[in-house]
């Protein structure tokens, strides 16, 4: 009996600890990564608003144009830890639960530390060109004329979404074959489109047909950008969470 | 939190393969191939003792000892780990799992970080992890934890699996073919070591291993398997008793060895050496005196040799 209590005692313990342990080594990869790409977006935007005022070509700030590699770039990081993660958290006594909850915490923390980043890194811009007489707009998101806190949301909400995409691409070929997981690509970029379009996060048109600019498609929109999440963490559950680690016959 | 020494058992237990895609770790697809690894495999790895888990190339026991970490499920049958009496089926099982420690031929580090960034992680997720003990074991090993296992040698990346399986103090610790790439004075380091700390803080011990000869002193249990069945599981010394062999004149031997199992013949000229299963009677071994025939024991290696081996099944099936 005191073995029993004792186990269930331990389980319990090594559940939060084990996904502390997969919080720390997949987020933080993915924020660490983070650091190097947003130093090199932030480069990339210097250079080329110098060289659009050089040629006066400026059209309304740079931002716009390389955001939307965040996303792509943490579906990708989200595709690559997955792989070496899953199994080196399983052989340090993890289990696939404790895993896809480290991996959900992961996805929305890095999701919004790179929301608040792209939201900051907006409003700095639009200060700044401001600030220099020059013409600035951003056309993308919910609110027109930009909002840092609804910005940030719904880029924590997008890049949530990708992260967890990414994560579920080798899930998919691992579960379905080669067949399936090739059509499970398309299921995934359906979602990646919906979570775009929701939030108007990206080039896909939002909700300006339905509902005009306010509160109610902020609203919408941001609910949207919560369903998609909610659609992949679910995913993200049933797909890894009998998953098996096949070793070499042996 | 410390927990009793964790059991084993496996009830007809069956794993079959289906064909697969997965991830590897440079991201990259591959296919693999589907087959049976286990089929009706039963046995039992006892509390607080070290079992040799011997078995020929793709018999079965990397997939055995998947099982028993949590890596997977069986397509059939039951499989139990825990401390004696609070057995539990360890998939998904956070109590009991958190209590295996699987060290894989493969590694489950991070191949390209410092060996420190590999270590850190199983000191965050292993309750009874002990750094200091680490620390020496990398020490005894030589091991440089600024480099990446990617840049090690493969007998020094077995020697960190050693230095995580150690470390660990799981009450259930597997070691999967932990020496591959070792030289002979770490392998015995190695060996030492686990003696030693097994002494000091008792827990169950599963050495998967193809260096019989090298390794059976460690052994108290054995466990054999073979194309997917176990062939045999028992206390080490008794296995050590199974073989008898028979050296002597051709005729006084095929005589004596008439009513046993033969697991192996040799022949030179009219003298014939033959290892037969179980031990002789006093009267048969009374008629090789008389006759001739020199009575010996079997090393373990060998009668794992002859017991597997091709020509003894089908000798068997006969």
């Amino acid at each position: 009996m005191s073995a029993t209590i004792d186990l269930d005692e331990s389980g319990r313990l090594a559940h939060r600890r084990t996904m502390l342990a997969m919080e720390k080594r997949f987020g933080g990869g993915l924020l660490l990564t983070g650091v190097w790409y947003w130093t090199s977006i932030i480069f990339a935007s210097i250079v080329i608003a110098v060289l659009q005022s050089r040629f006066s070509v400026l059209e309304g700030g740079t931002l716009q144009y390389v955001l939307g590699s965040t996303r792509w770039f943490l579906f990708t990081m989200g595709m690559i830890l997955v792989a070496v993660t899953l199994p080196l958290h399983l052989a340090s006594g993890g289990t696939r639960s404790s895993f896809v909850a480290g991996l959900f915490r992961s996805a929305l923390y890095v999701g919004l530390a790179n929301g608040i980043m792209a939201a900051a890194l907006v409003t700095a811009e639009g200060l700044t060109w401001n600030a220099l007489g020059w013409d600035w707009q951003f056309r993308q998101g919910l609110v027109p004329g930009g909002s840092f806190i609804v910005d940030a949301a719904s880029e924590t909400l997008v890049l949530a979404t990708y992260i967890l995409i990414g994560t579920l691409l080798p899930a998919g070929f691992q579960r379905l074959g080669a067949w399936g997981g090739s059509f499970w690509i398309l299921a995934l970029l359906a979602i990646a489109l919906f979570v775009d379009w929701s939030v108007h996060s990206g080039y896909i048109f939002g909700w300006d047909p339905l509902v005009g600019a306010g509160t109610a498609r902020t609203l919408l929109g941001l609910g949207g950008g919560v369903l998609a999440v909610a659609v992949t963490a679910f995913a993200v559950d049933r797909f890894y969470r009998d998953m098996p680690l096949r070793p070499a016959l042996g | 939190m410390s927990l009793d020494p964790f059991g084993a058992r496996l009830d007809d237990v069956a794993v079959r393969y289906s064909t697969s895609w997965r991830v590897t770790q440079q991201g990259t697809f591959s296919k693999a191939t589907g087959g049976i690894a286990l089929d009706g495999a039963t046995s039992l790895f006892p509390a607080g003792a070290i079992t040799g888990l011997l078995g020929r190339n793709g018999a079965g026991k990397t997939t055995l000892l998947s099982l028993l970490a949590g890596f997977r499920r069986p397509t059939a049958g039951t499989v139990r780990v825990g401390p004696e009496g609070s057995e539990q089926d360890p998939f998904e099982n956070p109590a009991i799992v958190s209590g295996v420690q699987l060290v894989r031929e493969a590694g489950d580090v991070l191949t390209d970080e410092k060996v420190s960034a590999t270590l850190k992680h199983y000191a965050a997720a292993r309750p009874r992890w002990d750094s200091d003990y680490a620390d020496r074991l990398l020490d005894l090993f030589e091991l440089d934890v600024r480099k990446t296992p990617s840049a090690l040698s493969r007998g020094k990346r077995s020697a960190l699996g050693a230095t995580i399986g150690l470390a660990a103090r799981a009450p259930l610790t597997i070691f999967d073919e932990v020496y591959l790439g070792m030289d002979a004075p770490t392998r015995y380091a190695f060996y030492d070591e686990l003696l030693k700390d097994y002494a000091e803080h008792p827990r169950t011990i599963i050495l998967s291993s193809h260096l019989v000869e090298e390794s059976e002193r460690l052994f108290e249990h054995v466990v054999v398997v073979d194309r997917g069945r176990i062939l045999l599981a028992e206390p080490a010394d008794d296995m050590r008793g199974r073989g008898t062999s028979l050296t002597g004149n051709a005729d006084a031997v095929a005589r004596l060895a008439a009513g046993h199992r033969l697991l192996h013949r040799q022949e030179l000229g009219p003298t014939a050496m033959v290892t037969v299963e179980g031990p002789l009677t006093d009267e048969e071994a009374a008629e090789a005196a008389d006759s001739g025939v020199a009575i010996g024991s079997v090393p373990l290696q060998d009668l794992f040799v002859h017991l597997t081996s091709t020509t003894a099944r089908k000798e068997s099936e006969r």
